[in-house]
């Protein structure tokens, strides 16, 4: 229980924070004509930076304190994790965008494609910084994916 | 204990960090009503009622939100939708504020001068009669309507709305009330305006023709001198009122009165009046409110002008893609009449993009709006305008948000030859022509050409009421930027 | 307190063998409370002439790796707890005078005598004729002949005389000058041999006779709580042509010594020693090969040899007041007995009483599971889980003299022991020769039923990982310890986790 951890602990949460109110801002680096704003009306961006924030967040803490397993506890079973946050958070994404679209009418498929597959990185971030924040304590895998 | 000092600690910072979350993204149900009206463009009078009920059911959670009476209040709701309505892309107006004025009460002065009289005579088509019962008829509180006699004063009708909408002759039935030799505007106006409530809508019908008492030997440029002094005078006084006057047709059998002439007998067209007296803010609602349709654009009227118009903002968007865009630009996020990146067409050069915008609350007739030459235009690269009136048959998915209630298309094009620009469209608030068209300044020639379509120094009268409010000006302006 | 432990002869150095596994698996001595005994160092002394027999050069090298073991683990600290719990230190070690010239081993130099033959060491051809017929009559012309180097060939009439020569030795002279007031003195020899049926007798008696002797401490040295361990004959020999040592004459001489000890040592008038412990078997066990010394006596490790081991544990936790008066002389002697629970032929914990399985069980199980785990899943762990954990644990850890000594050394003289024992009759199956599964290992023990009532729980690599993971994260301390005090402290509290969760409770 060193201080430093904590420090990281608060961190990861402060930068999570960030990133789901400023979501938005996220999401516009790649700014699409009609498609981006439909998504600032339907506060979309919200939704999706939550649901891109609680994903890795919820992964990282079941895969270090649920699992928390000796024989999940390399580097690369923590990139099998990172791997299905990868395809739950963009999934996920894309079914929101687009039942909420599709209820007001709109349509964009290719579109969200694109912006899940961004939004897969920002997953992969969120991830790497969740995983960063918390695993710590994990008795397992605090040092994975790589040693303190 | 450090284990348990750590987990307060974490269990305090995840907690405040959610709590900061939430907070910022809390909404209330109602922000969240609003916002979804306004996202799905569903801004009737309707929805603003169901956001009232939002607010009545939880008088506590919204007391900021309601009268001293404890009702909800339209006027800082307007507020909220309007902060709500800024943040959306592109913004979306809702002029709830008309909401506010309830219970609007109509009365009607009906003038009884000598020249009034042959409008409702037995053998015509009885337009004027048919105009006075559709304004009561199509007011929604038409049945509670006030009806006054109108000559050298203001005098009481004395039968029920029943009565007068049955009675086939009115003049016949008001005879002998008051002095029908002629008619004081002055009296009549500054009475009009005097006792009128804030919520009261009067009509006046009349075919504006000044007939004051005495005027023998009087020459006709001072009547009209007065006449137009007169005007101003009177509406000086009340400067939030605003005046729309509809110039209407009506069979005109029998004896007319000219300007210090002899009467004579006519038969055929002559012009009448309703000039619609109330509050900017009853007639802007008015003019927004569907159920008011009818009544603000009653049925023959060939002219109509409203005096006292504030210049307004109007709902406007760029539409982002959409098919006869030509180069690329972007539209900001923050203003969506700020488009940046903005690159002609590779091959034309050309950069074309259109505004999407709602006309209809400007009260001006659709000729009027889709007629380019209306527009002012200002640009240094020398933009041009296209005006097509916006058709269901447009909406595409993905436009449709951008499209729906707005009435226009401004289409501009043109090569940007500066780094920054501005291009900025005005519908201009010009007296309009048609006044001018149907003002004489003699009455006495039946057989004149215009003596079906002209009224006797019209143009000095409401000339005078535009004075009053200083004309000019526009009623909206448009202003796109541009950058490359 | 210091527990200055003599083994004398080829039995000393196999018990003391025992006592290193016991030690290793971290047996403490405890009080009558179960309290360890603070401050406790242990020191050995091999009292045997014949350098060459291997069971004392097993027992040398295993004590020399113990040392530095234990030194690498807790460095001169004292009242630890888990594996190589007892500090054992040579007498060279704890002295602190250095006029006197010792060597820094275990062993007791009997240069006096080791290098000479019998007759020349009592100096028969000096004698008189009349001494010499009366020595003749004493010893026969073999014995006279024997070099005393390989021992005293199960002779006690000549250990007897060789042996008293110690009380002059440079080492005897040291334990007096190291000796305290609360150190106490264990001896552990076989009464049927030569060496040790000669030597115990002797060496209580120049003991507790310091008083005519010139060295320092001779006061507290006189009064020195004694004890002793007497192995009764428990070995068999392999037929002989070669009369020296008879498997015959092993009762003849035990009955002989028992009735001169109840005489000398233990009589009810004059006790000399404060405590006594007879462990024997009348279980024959499997014939050792018969050696009289001269191509080094090598015999397998015994139940007996274990049980030994516990009594100078046992007798440094009996409290003061039930040795000696208040002014430090001998009470009556404390005699001990050893018993099974069960008369059995193959011994696993079960067998023992459970007075017995309560000191050991627990220990050795834990020592026996980092035997497998060394073996089997430690390598692979390393740069995993809290091997990552500072102090880090590294792959050239597994290089290092500490990891060698440890495995390759006395892992595997560990495994010689279990399976010397297993081998013998009574045959000590404590844990199952060569089986690797931890679920499996104990003997007669089970795991323990899974928690759902489905299966058994699992004790293996993975679960001593997760559980050395967890420890490791909630401790802090290690950063400031040495890489192999964290992995044997850390596998011994996961050990100690596991083997209370997860297997059945015998005791």
């Amino acid at each position: 229980m060193k201080q430093q951890h904590l420090i990281y602990l608060i961190l990861g949460i402060a930068a999570t924070a960030l990133f789901v109110l400023f979501g938005e801002w996220c999401y516009e680096l790649h700014y699409v004509n009609g498609f981006s704003d439909d998504m600032h009306n339907y506060e979309l961006n919200t939704t999706v930076s939550v649901i891109t924030a609680l994903v890795p967040w919820a992964a990282a803490g079941i895969y270090y304190y649920a699992i928390n397993s000796v024989r999940f506890d390399r580097w690369y079973h923590w990139l099998v994790v990172l791997a299905l946050v990868m395809l739950i958070t963009p999934v996920a994404g894309y079914m929101v965008t687009d039942s909420v679209m599709a209820d007001n009418g709109k349509s964009y498929v290719a579109e969200s494609v694109t912006f899940e597959l961004l939004n897969m990185l920002w997953a992969a971030v969120l991830f790497v910084v969740a995983s960063f924040s918390m695993r710590w304590w994990s008795s397992n895998c605090r040092h994975t994916p790589i040693p303190q | 204990m450090k284990k348990i000092i750590f987990v307060v600690l974490i269990t305090a910072v995840v907690a405040v960090m959610a709590g900061t979350m939430l907070s910022c993204h809390r909404s209330t149900p109602l922000e969240k009503a609003i916002r979804q009206a306004l996202v799905q463009q569903d801004t009737t009078q309707a929805r603003f009622d169901s956001l009232c009920s939002i607010v009545a059911s939880e008088p506590d959670r919204y007391k900021e939100l309601l009268t001293d009476a404890g009702e909800p209040d339209a006027l800082v709701l307007a507020k909220l939708i309007d902060e709500i309505g800024s943040t959306l892309r592109p913004p979306v107006r809702w002029d709830v504020a008309r909401y506010a004025v309830k219970q609007l009460s109509l009365t009607i002065y009906f003038e009884r001068s000598g020249s009034m009289v042959p409008y409702d005579a037995p053998g015509g088509r009885g337009q004027l009669k048919k105009a006075v019962n559709d304004l009561i008829n199509f007011f929604p509180t038409g049945d509670k309507a006030g009806i006054k006699i109108v000559n050298d004063a203001i005098y009481p009708y004395s039968g029920s709305i029943d009565d007068f909408l049955q009675d086939r002759n009115i003049y016949a039935s008001t005879q002998g009330v008051g002095n029908a030799s002629y008619t004081d505007f002055q009296k009549i106006f500054n009475e009009i305006l005097r006792v009128q409530q804030p919520g009261n809508v009067s009509v006046l019908v009349s075919d504006l023709i000044y007939s004051p008492a005495d005027t023998r030997d009087v020459s006709l440029e001072k009547i009209f001198n007065e006449e137009n002094s007169l005007a101003t005078r009177i509406f000086k006084q009340y400067k939030g009122k605003s005046i729309v006057v509809h110039q209407l047709m009506g069979d005109y059998r029998g004896k007319y009165y000219p300007y210090n002439g002899k009467p004579f007998n006519y038969s055929g067209q002559r012009p009448f009046y309703l000039v619609v007296i109330a509050d900017s803010r009853v007639i802007d609602s008015m003019a927004a409110d569907a159920a008011f349709a009818q009544f603000m654009r009653p049925a023959g009227a060939v002219n109509s002008y409203r005096f006292n118009q504030a210049e307004q903002g109007v709902d406007c968007c760029v539409l982002p893609d959409w098919k006869d865009n030509s180069g690329r630009f972007r539209v900001d996020h923050h203003d969506p009449l700020r488009l940046t990146k903005c690159q002609g067409d590779r091959t034309t050069d050309v950069l074309c993009f259109s505004v999407a915008a709602r006309l209809d609350g400007l009260q001006k007739d659709a000729r009027f709006l889709a007629d380019a030459a209306n527009y002012h235009l200002r640009s240094m690269s020398g933009f041009t305008l296209k005006v097509t009136p916006i058709t269901t048959d447009m909406f595409t998915g993905n436009n449709k948000s951008y499209l729906e209630g707005k009435t226009h298309l401004l289409t501009f094009a043109g090569k940007m030859q500066n780094a920054r620009e501005e291009v900025t469209v005005s519908l201009t608030n010009d007296f309009p022509a048609w006044i001018e068209r149907s003002s004489a300044t003699t009455d006495v020639n039946p057989s004149a050409a215009d003596f079906a379509t002209t009224t006797l120094g019209l143009k000095e009268f409401l000339g005078g009421i535009a004075s009053a409010f200083g004309s000019g000006g526009s009623y909206t302006t448009i202003t796109v930027k541009l950058e490359r | 307190m210091r527990l200055f432990l003599l083994a004398i002869g080829g039995t000393g150095s196999r018990v003391l063998k025992s006592l290193l596994m016991l030690s290793a698996a971290g047996v403490r001595p405890v009080d009558d409370n179960g309290r360890p005994i603070p401050n406790l160092e242990i020191v050995p002394m091999i009292i045997d002439p014949h350098k060459s027999n291997e069971d004392l050069k097993r027992t040398e090298a295993l004590l020399t790796n113990y040392r530095m073991i234990r030194t690498k683990l807790y460095g001169n600290q004292t009242d630890v707890d888990g594996f190589f719990a007892n500090r054992i230190v040579t007498l060279r070690e704890i002295m602190s005078d250095s006029t006197i010239q010792i060597t820094d081993t275990f062993i007791f130099n009997l240069n006096a005598v080791e290098h000479a033959k019998f007759r020349d060491f009592i100096g028969y051809d000096t004698m008189n004729e009349a001494n010499q017929a009366l020595t003749s009559l004493l010893f026969a012309d073999y014995q006279l002949e024997n070099k005393m180097n390989i021992g005293f060939v199960g002779s006690p009439n000549i250990g007897s005389v060789a042996l008293n020569e110690i009380k002059d030795s440079n080492e005897f002279k040291a334990l007096a000058n190291v000796f305290q007031q609360g150190d106490r003195i264990f001896f552990v020899s076989s009464i049927f041999g030569g060496t040790g049926a000669a030597g115990f007798p002797i060496l209580v008696k120049n003991i507790r006779q310091a008083k005519n002797l010139d060295i320092n401490n001779r006061d507290v040295l006189m009064r020195a709580p004694i004890g002793g361990v007497t192995v009764l004959p428990y070995f068999n020999l392999e037929h002989n042509e070669d009369h020296r040592i008879d498997k015959a004459d092993f009762i003849v001489k035990t009955q002989s010594a028992l009735y001169y000890y109840k005489e000398t040592l233990t009589s009810q008038n004059d006790s000399e020693l404060n405590a006594i412990f007879y462990v024997g078997d009348q279980e024959v066990s499997k014939p050792y090969a018969y050696d009289p010394g001269e191509h080094g006596q090598r015999n397998k490790a015994h139940l007996v040899e274990l049980v030994s081991a516990l009594a100078p544990l046992r007798f440094a936790g009996i409290a003061d007041n039930r040795l000696t008066d208040p002014d430090g002389n001998p009470l009556k002697t404390l005699a001990f007995e050893f018993a099974l629970e069960k008369d059995e032929r193959n011994v696993d914990f079960l067998t023992f009483g459970a007075s017995t399985r309560s000191v050991i069980y627990e220990p050795m199980v834990k020592f026996h599971l980092l035997f497998l785990y060394l073996q089997t899943g430690f390598k692979s762990m390393i740069g995993q889980g809290f091997t990552e954990d500072a102090p880090k644990i590294t792959s050239d850890f597994v290089t290092s003299q500490f990891y060698r000594t440890l495995t390759e050394q006395f892992m595997r003289a560990y495994a010689d022991w279990l399976t010397e024992m297993f081998d013998n009759n009574r045959s000590v199956q404590l844990f199952t020769v060569g089986e690797r599964d931890m679920n499996r290992a104990i003997h007669g023990v089970n795991t323990r039923k899974g928690k759902l009532g489905f299966g058994h729980r699992v004790v293996d690599n993975n679960a001593f990982k997760s559980e050395m993971n967890r420890l490791s994260r909630d401790s802090n301390s290690y950063s400031a310890r040495t890489v192999e005090f964290k992995l044997l402290d850390l596998f011994n509290r996961a050990a100690t986790n596991l083997v209370r969760d997860r297997y059945e409770n015998i005791n």
